[in-house]
Order: C-alpha cells, then structure tokens, then sequence
C-alpha cells in the first residue's frame, strides 16, 4: 500500500526522497534535543568536559525560556517537523510548505543560539552544535526539495 | 479532479500510518527522556549504595589510572597546600572558567581542612581551551600570581568572580585588578603574564592533563585515582581510606612497603 502511496505522492511537488531526508534529520535532532532537555532535568554537577559538550552553556542565562529548558523548545520543533514529514511521505504534500516554513524560523533561532554560544556566553556546547548542523540540513532538504521540486 | 479524488482516497486509507508513526516516536522520546532523568539520579544512589555496603573495601573498587606513574610530571615544583611528603596525594585539575570547578572549589577548601598537613594537595591547570576561551588567560594570570607566591590568591579570585570576567573581552585589565586586589607588584605580574614561564607552567599542567586521558574538569586524584563525586564527604571518604591504606600499616611497613592490598577491617592498632 505504502508504495503506491509513494508513487502517488512522486510526481506531484518533490522527489519522496526529500521527505525521507527529513524524517531522518528531524529525528536525529530530535534524539539530541532530547537528551539535552533530559540532562536539563536530571540536574546535578555535571563536570566541564570536553566530549559531552559544556556546562557554561547549559546553565547560562540562556539556557531557558520562560522557567522552559531551550532544549525543550528544540525538542518541540524537531517532533513538529518529524510529524510534518511524515504526514508528507503519506500523501499530504501541502504541510511540506508548512516544514518549509518551520525550518525556516528553526534556523533563525540556531543562528541566534550559536551567535550567543560564540559572543556571549564564550563557550561551545557540542550537543547545541549538533543540534545547529540538524537545523541546517533540515533546511537545505527543503530548499532542495523546491529546486528539484516538478510542478 | 480524477487525481484529486484518488489522492484523497489515499489519504483516508493510510490516515492512521503516519499517526501510528508519528505516536511511536513521541513515545520513544518521552521514553528516552525519563530514563536518562532516572538514570541520572539513581547512578548517583548506586554508587553510594555500593559503597556503603562495601566498608571498608572500597579502595578496591577505585583504580588508580593505569598512566599514572608515567604521564608527564606537569609543571615542576606544583602549587600544594598541606604537606610536601604526605603519603596521600590529592590532585585537582581544575578550569578557572568551568562552572563547576568554581562550584567545587569551596567545597575542595573544606575537604583541604580536614586533613591539612595529612595530605599534600595539589592544584593543576587543565583549562578546556575549546570549551572556554579566558580559561587559558586566567590560568596564566594564576601562574604569574604564582611566581610572587600569591598564586592561591590568585585562584580564589578567580573562582570567586567567575561570572565577571567569563564572558569578557578585557580579561588582561580584570585580572590586573585582581592582581593588584591582592598586592602583586603589577609591573612584574604584567611581565610574567606575557613571558613563556607562566605559559609554560599552564602548558605542562595540560601536557599532564592529556596524557592521563582526563576528560573534564574538576578531575580529582587521589593517589591517583579518580574520585566520581564532587561532594565534601565521598572526596573525604576516599582520602580518609587512602590514609588508611598506609597509617596502620606504619609498623609493617618495614617488612612489605609494597604490598598496595586494602587494609582489612580490623585495625591492628586498636586492638
């Protein structure tokens, strides 16, 4: 069923394979904000090291908004974006434009975080950078998506 | 329109796939969630757990690391408080910039006052240089304090105002301030900031740091081994048992000095 679903979907908007992209992106950034939001919690001392990325950054000011761990908010984005994804894969090619939009503003918050990582807070936090490279990709899936998109 | 309606059609039949999909992965994420926030807080009950029922075994639990002996000394002649010769030898590699370490450092001063001249305590610089970029700078200010024996000072200053100078980009003229805050002659500390004695000194602390593989800061050693806590009473914990290891033992020491075996419960002495 889930084939001719795709050959449905196939010449209509983008290559399906572009949706696939996504989910794995999506999913992969979810895992890592995930985890961040997990580690917000669990609290403790957590040591600066200098695999699992830094302290500095995940207790400075910025690492909550509104009493809400920024992870959390990244978590969020990453599950919408999946969920957009996937009901994409699944025929509904209209909510690819909403994607779109999301990875858009999804990517001007991460220019906005690793602005604050390299400027003011002085620290790097290995986790939040993967967390910006997800972001990017998602991005450049969509954008590629436009391009080899058929009308 | 023939499209249209298939499409839709489509769309109904496989309404509850990605449904089904999407809902499996929140699960998984509200799953994996919970179990690292668990995880977190029960490993910590689980070493605490294990170590109490083990008494006074636990020394064999810890291992000293396996390069000990033989990684790079670090700079020679290290900042210690306590005493040169003492049987037990704390060893903290610490961060001027890592939250952390300014969080553990009162706590290492209050350990540092229980055992005093039992144990020689050491401080060494590890600053993590790609995490925090004034970790560097403050460790070589520390070093030029050093050189004028307020190097302790110095720390203290640091630790104490981490926040201030963290995020700066005038540390050179914060850490002038504090320079002259605890009474250096300001135009040697400004020498000696720039020269390559206070560098180098940073930079053997860190050769050290890596040969021994360590991986954040604060690390603190006992003796070599690696202390998985940064609480007052676990780090006192395994100096009080390093010091046990070679107290009761003073008597026999003559026959086997060697002998690293964890001294059983009894204590001879108090027999």
């Amino acid at each position: 069923m889930t084939e001719t679903l795709i050959e449905e979907s196939g010449p209509k908007g983008p290559p399906i394979l572009f949706y696939y992209a996504a989910v794995i992106f999506a999913v992969a950034g979810l895992a890592d904000s995930a985890y961040l939001t997990a580690k917000h919690f669990s609290g403790g001392e957590v040591p600066c090291s200098i695999i699992t990325g830094c302290e500095t950054v995940l207790t400075s000011a910025y690492a909550q908004i509104f009493g809400i761990p920024t992870a959390a908010f990244g978590a969020a984005a990453y599950f919408a974006a999946f969920s957009l994804a996937v009901f994409s894969i699944y025929g509904n090619t209209r909510l690819w434009n909403v994607f779109g939009l999301l990875t858009v503003l999804m990517a001007a918050f991460t220019v906005w975080l690793v602005y604050l990582q390299a400027w003011v807070i002085g620290a790097f936090c290995q986790f939040c950078l993967i967390s910006a490279a997800t972001t990017t990709l998602l991005l450049l899936t969509y954008l590629a998506s436009r391009l080899f998109s058929k009308k | 329109m023939a499209n249209e309606t298939q499409k839709t059609k489509l769309e109904k039949k496989g309404s509850f796939a990605p449904l089904i999909f999407i809902a499996v992965i929140f699960v998984a994420t509200i799953a994996g969630v919970y179990v690292i926030t668990q995880s977190g807080s029960k490993s910590e009950d689980e070493t605490t757990a294990s170590n109490s029922t083990a008494g006074n075994t636990v020394p064999k639990e810890l291992e000293p690391l396996p390069n000990y002996g033989t990684a790079p000394p670090g700079a020679p002649s290290p900042h210690f408080k306590g005493s040169e010769g003492a049987p037990v030898i704390v060893e903290e590699f610490a961060d001027f910039q890592c939250p952390t370490c300014a969080l553990v450092y009162p706590r290492m001063n209050e350990v540092y006052s229980q055992f005093g001249s039992k144990i020689k305590f050491v401080y060494r610089n590890y600053p993590l240089t790609n995490l925090h970029r004034n970790s560097y700078d403050a460790a070589v200010a520390a070093e030029a304090a050093g050189m004028q024996g307020k190097f302790w000072d110095m720390q203290n200053l640091l630790f104490s105002n981490q926040s201030q100078w963290s995020n700066s980009s005038e540390v050179r003229r914060l850490f002038e301030g504090y320079a002259e805050k605890i009474g250096l002659d300001i135009e040697k500390y400004k020498n000696d900031v720039l020269g390559f004695a206070a560098k180098g000194r940073v930079d053997e602390d860190m050769r050290r740091a890596r040969a021994l593989n360590l991986t954040g800061t604060p690390t603190i050693l006992v003796n070599g081994k690696v202390v998985n806590s940064f609480e007052v009473a676990e780090i006192s914990r395994v100096i009080q048992s390093e010091l046990d290891r070679f107290t009761p033992k003073k008597e026999e020491s003559e026959k086997a000095p060697d002998s690293k075996e964890a001294v059983p419960a009894e204590n001879p002495e108090k027999k």
